[in-house]
């Protein structure tokens, strides 16, 4: 291993570990305000959203017209998978078949 | 507090819920392999996974070392990438108030994104004030070891396998997320809460360089939450009158 690279390695480390544990003892020190209480309740849907919409809607970093865009379709697709059976795994594995299928037919 | 008998249930629920989630993160691992080595050696690609153990800011790091960019930029790159952590673990942490500082400091080392959404939703169901750190335990464990494992197997494939977003491994990371949102998606409110998160994280991704659309669309999530937790209060107590 390289020295500069493996010391690039260890800053990245830090600081990710750094937001990990940054917060995660505050409600031991202090008692929350019930008003942040209450937000906290929307923050894991909300991370979900930016986790999935931008790689869905805008996978080049770019708008693009829905009816192209094979992500669109494959994430529609998977969730008429999972609404329909309520697995998650068959879901997520028809998905990504769906999307190969998608790329092999478009050219995309 | 719990028991030892309580803590090993809970490790092991920990572990079988975490399994559907397994799915998204070997390929995402594995893609990550094949594309650090490029510009990275076996064991620098394997000490990322090891120290940082975040999926979203090793790509980019991958990418970033591939490209020329230097390290601080890296490094500063990361901290932005993974602001959202303090997030999440501001939301976790009532569920962990009783728990020891030095479980606080272990258990948050395995909080990523699947271990985070999976054990918040433990918790809500349970539906106790506090939350086993057992738990947290056993998924950001279980994905660590996994991380690590895929990494490998694309450190090693990599030379063979010139372009992984051909199988669509790209697509097995947000196809996992849509599967934990859809069944929270449960009320108009939520509904609301989800379309402006996605609206304010798509606007400001295409428009705002940088990883700035997480932190935005987390605010305008909650903000729509609020908003119309309170409106609806405000119309229940003018009903009461």
């Amino acid at each position: 291993m390289r020295l500069y690279q493996t010391l690039v390695i260890l800053g990245m480390g830090v600081v990710t570990y750094a937001t990990r544990v940054g917060f995660i003892g505050v409600a031991r020190q202090f008692e929350l305000h019930p008003m942040l209480r209450r937000a906290l309740e929307y923050v894991p849907v909300s991370i979900l959203a930016t986790l999935i919409f931008p790689t869905v809607i805008a996978p080049t970093g770019h708008l693009e017209s829905p009816f192209t865009n094979i992500y669109v379709w494959a994430a529609l697709f998977t969730s008429g998978v999972l609404v329909t059976t309520k697995k998650p795994v068959l879901a997520i594995v028809l998905g990504v078949a769906g999307l190969v299928a998608l790329r092999r037919v478009t050219g995309a | 507090m719990q028991g030892n008998h309580n803590a090993r249930d809970e490790f092991r629920t920990g572990l079988k819920k975490s399994l559907p989630v397994m799915l998204g993160v070997v390929p995402f691992g594995v893609a990550y392999g094949i594309l650090a080595v490029q510009s990275l050696t076996i064991g620098e690609t394997l000490l990322m996974s090891v120290v940082v153990f975040a999926g979203a800011s090793q790509f980019m790091a991958a990418g970033m070392f591939a490209s020329g960019v230097g390290g601080i930029t890296i490094v500063l790159s990361t901290l932005l990438i993974n602001v959202r952590h303090l997030v999440m673990g501001l939301s976790l942490s009532p569920y962990l108030s009783e728990t020891s500082p030095w479980w606080q400091r272990l258990v948050a080392f395995g909080m990523v994104d699947e271990s985070y959404m999976i054990s918040i939703t433990h918790y809500r169901e349970q539906g106790r004030p506090q939350g086993s750190p057992h738990f947290l335990l056993a998924s950001g464990l279980s994905l660590y070891v996994l991380w690590f494992l895929a990494t490998l197997v694309g450190a090693v494939a990599g030379a063979s396998i010139s372009d992984p977003l051909k199988w669509g491994l790209d697509f097995a990371m947000p196809a996992t997320f849509l599967t934990m949102l859809l069944p929270q998606v449960v009320s108009r409110r939520q509904l609301a809460v989800v379309s402006a998160a996605a609206i304010a994280a798509v606007g400001a991704y295409v428009l705002i360089p940088g990883k700035w659309y997480i932190i935005i669309a987390v605010v305008a999530g909650v903000a729509t939450g609020i908003i119309l937790e309170t409106r609806a209060e405000r119309l229940a107590e003018g009903a009461a009158r």
